[in-house]
């Protein structure tokens, strides 16, 4: 399996090394496609097929994700977290409609400025809180991909307001439905439309943000054969689109203020006075275009595979979305299953979101509400508070711009606190954990901790240096009580998640 | 180099400074060894300062003197110099906006020149592909992998191993520093160490240290990145940069850039081997709501002259060896919109500051704003190439004349002639 693993890891490396190489080291797929052969004793080994699944598609394995996973096979798995509305989560809904109810429920405003910062909190933090306990893992994936691509900065004045509702109207209910219903809900979201500044889109004076960010990010892609002419009259066609005057939270088509003139989209004439239409048009004819398919595709390949991710899985990916109308989830389920998922392990670096996530997932500890405060101070620290980029583009989903000395000594240092086990909403009890794991001795706890942490084999030599570490100066073998071990397991958990192992997704 | 050298590397980081003669990055670089004429590290420090978003130079450097210029902006148009909250003269035709009246001081001083009318012929419009483009220093090739910058640290052989040759200030490496030449990512020197758990000393903090350096010792990216943040942590608390406060009274705002060109000086001032400081104001995306001589803009201007001018002054013993950029991907459209706002354009005017520069003018040929004139969809044309200003920059006042290597397919028309040699 794992040599297996390996050779097939082998012919990537050959593919892409070239391009790897040329990259200058600034290339993250350094450590997964540039391995070279298996002989090499600085590779660590793979990990299983199953454990790489996971961990792309959720925001890390837990012991019972990986038992269901490996009792009913990679493909049953994925279809019962594509249906999450069959997957029973009402724990944690309750959970988050008992301690951020904003989320669930806005109150009428207007809000002042204490009551805004806590509707933006409420959401911040349900979402952390949703990504480390829901068990429709891969929809909160999925959910962290869309609120990127259609990305609202959360503190552009009425936005911290109004992306509560983007979020569950928007982001949550289309996630896995139709690219155009996406498209179209976001066209009319007020969150989006002051982000974008189409609410002030007007005839005689058109504002052009929505318009081009509209093409270039959310549907064609910045090379995606649009021109200045073309940003033009999109922006003519979506003036008017505006929102209610009366407190901002819906959308309002204002007839008198939309350019009534004939426009010209992508090389197709849209007639004079066809008021509202004119938007629906340019959004039919974005979505259904070639240039979309391969841009969501690439994107969210990107996402799950490699930061430049193979060309092959990129153009099923895409011929899916395509064939299918822009149904997202035959897209997400044709990448997933796709061989380079497989082929891929350790080519897709944790961005802080995930990491924080995905520590609170791997240590023995019950998530509660209360650790979404505490992962939300460490994402912000690390510079990925959700919902908190603010340009159009989203959080960029690559290493290159996550990995350098800066970010690593933040994880070094926020993992190291969460794995002390001392933190608000993140107590471990260590002593337990030892004795229901039956180690006993400086080796057995530097195993247990490995296989529950990364779920995978260290090379021989890391394997070494943490049982000297967890042996201080005795054998390594030597019998010790609990609260001895007890006292060591933090420093074990915290050098495990601060290793390389626990950067990879 | 293999496993065992690495590992007694960083053993010895761990413990004292190494021998510059051993810092992997350095002997890397040895291979580059192809331009023996350039000078050793006698060069300028360069600051450069990306206002993200696109600036709009036409409310930095106001062109006042210009006959289109109130007809284009009927709402954000400042005043002429003398009226109330009107634009700061600068030469009879150009004037500051109100809100960098710090900057003023450091005109008359011969610090501070603007050049107005820059661009990229990269003129996609779009935030992301111009940031890129500039970033890389190659508007015409995308693929690129590495920044300008990147590439003037690594044409540069000066024998200078200091991971701090190059250091982006925020979370995310500024693309301009990529490149063969590992840079520093830091955002605060003071939190810029491993932190230990609640009672641990500083021996276990050492020893803990000394166990994490062992699991980063391999050759992958992590291990590189991980190998270079324990050498930058060695090499700043051996420095301890933070002990240098601001001098000659200068006040830096409390703001996030006030804050980052604090941290830039105090690292400056320890001789910590920085070559190159990047930095980020973001805020510049005035689609609506732009304002006038108040305003959002104007907000950040305040921010950002204070920020200057603070470090103008902290640094007045060395700003002779200082060059200053402040820069943006692109310029705004000439005439408003119906937002009150502008959007995105194409030529723009970028800030020089320092001793070096021939400050007190404005430099760059203003196409002006007659119909005619403008370019594209309505932008002030781009009449210099930025690499043309940074060429002469890199050239004259950070002592690399491998403009060839660090602007590849790119010819210099001529200098402009806003730097001394």
């Amino acid at each position: 399996m794992a040599l297996e693993e390996v050779s097939r890891r082998g012919i990537l490396a050959t593919a892409g090394a070239g391009a790897a190489l040329s990259l200058l080291g600034v290339r993250p797929g350094a450590g997964g496609f540039l391995r070279q052969a298996a002989s090499n004793p600085t590779l660590p080994p793979s990990p299983s097929r199953e454990v790489l699944f996971l961990t792309r598609t959720s925001f890390g394995p837990r012991p019972e994700d990986l038992a269901r996973v490996r009792a009913i096979g990679i493909e049953a798995y994925l279809d019962e977290q594509l249906q999450p509305e069959r997957i029973d989560d009402s724990a944690v809904d309750r959970e988050v409609a008992r301690a951020f109810p904003t989320v669930v429920r806005l109150p009428a405003g207007p809000f002042e400025g204490d009551a805004r910062h806590e509707i933006a909190i409420d959401l911040k933090s349900a979402t952390l809180y949703r990504a480390v306990a829901s068990r429709r893992q891969l929809f909160e994936v999925l959910v962290d991909f869309w609120s990127n691509h259609f990305n609202i900065y959360h503190q552009d004045g009425p936005t911290s307001v109004l992306k509560t509702a983007d979020d569950r109207e928007v982001i949550r209910r289309h996630a896995l439905g139709r690219f155009r219903d996406l498209l179209g809900a976001s066209a009319r979201s007020p969150a989006m439309l002051v982000f974008l500044d189409n609410f002030t889109n007007v005839a005689g004076g058109p504002n052009e943000n929505y318009a081009r960010e509209l093409m270039e990010l959310h549907t064609l892609g910045v090379e995606g054969g649009y021109t200045q002419a073309d940003v033009q009259d999109v922006a003519r066609a979506f003036t008017g689109w505006t929102i209610e005057r009366r407190d901002g939270r819906q959308f309002r088509f204002d007839a008198r203020s939309h350019d009534q003139g004939a426009k010209r989209v992508l090389g197709v004439a849209i007639p004079a006075g066809g008021g509202q239409r004119d938007g629906e048009i340019v959004l039919d004819r974005l979505a259904a275009h070639p240039s979309t398919a391969r841009f969501i595709a690439v994107k969210l390949c990107r996402r799950f595979l490699a930061d430049t991710p193979p060309a092959a899985a990129v153009d099923a990916a895409a011929l899916t979305f395509t064939t299918t109308g822009g149904d997202l989830r035959e897209t997400v389920r044709t990448i997933l299953l796709s061989t380079q998922l497989f082929e891929s392990a350790d080519a897709k670096v944790r961005r802080p979101f995930e990491l924080l996530a995905a520590a609170v997932r791997a240590l023995p500890t019950s998530a509660s509400t209360d650790a979404a405060r505490l992962l939300l101070h460490g994402t912000k620290l690390l510079g990925q508070a959700p919902f908190n980029w603010p340009a159009p583009n989203g959080y960029p989903d690559a290493a290159g711009a996550w990995v350098n000395t800066n970010g690593l000594l933040g994880r070094w240092n926020l993992l190291l606190r969460l794995a002390g086990g001392r933190a608000p909403g993140v107590r471990i009890d260590w002593p337990a954990w030892i004795r229901a794991s039956a180690v006993a001795t400086p080796a057995q706890l530097v195993d247990a901790l490995t296989d529950r942490l990364l779920h995978r084999a260290l090379l021989a030599a890391d394997r070494t240096a943490l049982i000297a570490h967890a042996a201080l100066a005795g054998p390594s073998g030597a019998h010790l009580p609990v609260p001895t071990l007890a006292a060591r397991a933090p420093e074990i958990a915290a050098l495990l998640l601060d290793s390389p192992y626990f950067q990879w997704r | 180099m293999n496993a065992t050298t690495r590992r007694s590397f960083l053993r010895t980081l761990t413990g004292a400074l190494a021998l510059p003669a051993i810092v992997p990055h350095g002997l890397a670089r040895m291979a580059f060894a192809a331009h023996p004429e350039n000078r050793a590290a006698n060069g300028d420090v360069l600051v450069c300062l990306f206002q993200r978003g696109g600036s709009d130079g036409l409310h930095l450097i106001v062109p006042y003197g210009d006959a289109h210029y109130r007809s284009l902006r009927p709402t954000l148009a400042l005043g002429e110099p003398g009226s109330p909250k009107g634009a700061l003269d600068l030469d009879g035709f150009f004037g500051l906006h109100p809100a960098l009246a710090p900057l003023a001081e450091l005109w008359q001083e011969g610090l501070l020149a603007p050049v107005h009318a820059v661009g990229s012929p990269d003129a996609s419009h779009s935030h992301f592909d111009a940031m890129a483009s500039i970033e890389r220093g190659t508007p015409d090739n995308k693929t690129q992998p590495d920044g300008w910058i990147g590439r003037h640290l690594a044409s540069l052989v000066n024998h200078n191993d200091s991971p701090f040759r190059g250091v982006g200030i925020g979370p995310i490496l500024q693309a301009s520093l990529r490149g063969s030449v590992p840079a520093t990512a830091l955002a605060s020197i003071a939190d810029f160490h491993l932190e230990g758990r609640p009672g641990q000393g500083a021996a276990e903090i050492a020893r803990f240290q000394a166990s994490l350096a062992k699991l980063y010792d391999g050759d992958g990216f992590l291990d590189r990145q991980g190998q270079l943040t324990f050498e930058a942590i060695a090499r700043l608390a051996a420095a301890d940069p933070g002990k240098n406060p601001p001098a000659n009274g200068a006040k830096y705002p409390a703001s996030e850039l006030g804050l980052a060109l604090q941290q830039v000086g105090q690292m400056i001032k320890a001789d910590l081997g920085m070559e190159v400081a990047c930095l980020d104001a973001g805020g510049w995306d005035t689609h609506a709501s732009q304002g006038g001589s108040e305003g959002q803009m104007a907000g950040l201007l305040g921010d950002l002259a204070a920020s200057l001018q603070a470090f103008a002054t902290d640094l007045a013993d060395r700003i002779g060896r200082i060059t200053v950029v402040v820069m943006s991907e692109f310029g705004r459209r000439a005439h408003e919109n119906a937002s009150r706002g502008t959007d995105h354009g194409e030529g723009n005017c970028m800030l020089l500051l320092g001793g070096g520069i021939v400050g007190g003018r404005v430099h760059g040929r203003w196409p002006g704003l007659a119909p005619a004139a403008l370019s594209g969809p309505g932008d002030l044309a781009a009449t210099t190439d930025f690499r043309t200003v940074l060429a002469e920059i890199v050239e004259r006042r950070l002592g690399n004349p491998a403009i060839g290597e660090i602007f590849p397919g790119f010819t210099s028309p001529g200098y402009l002639g806003v730097a001394r040699a």
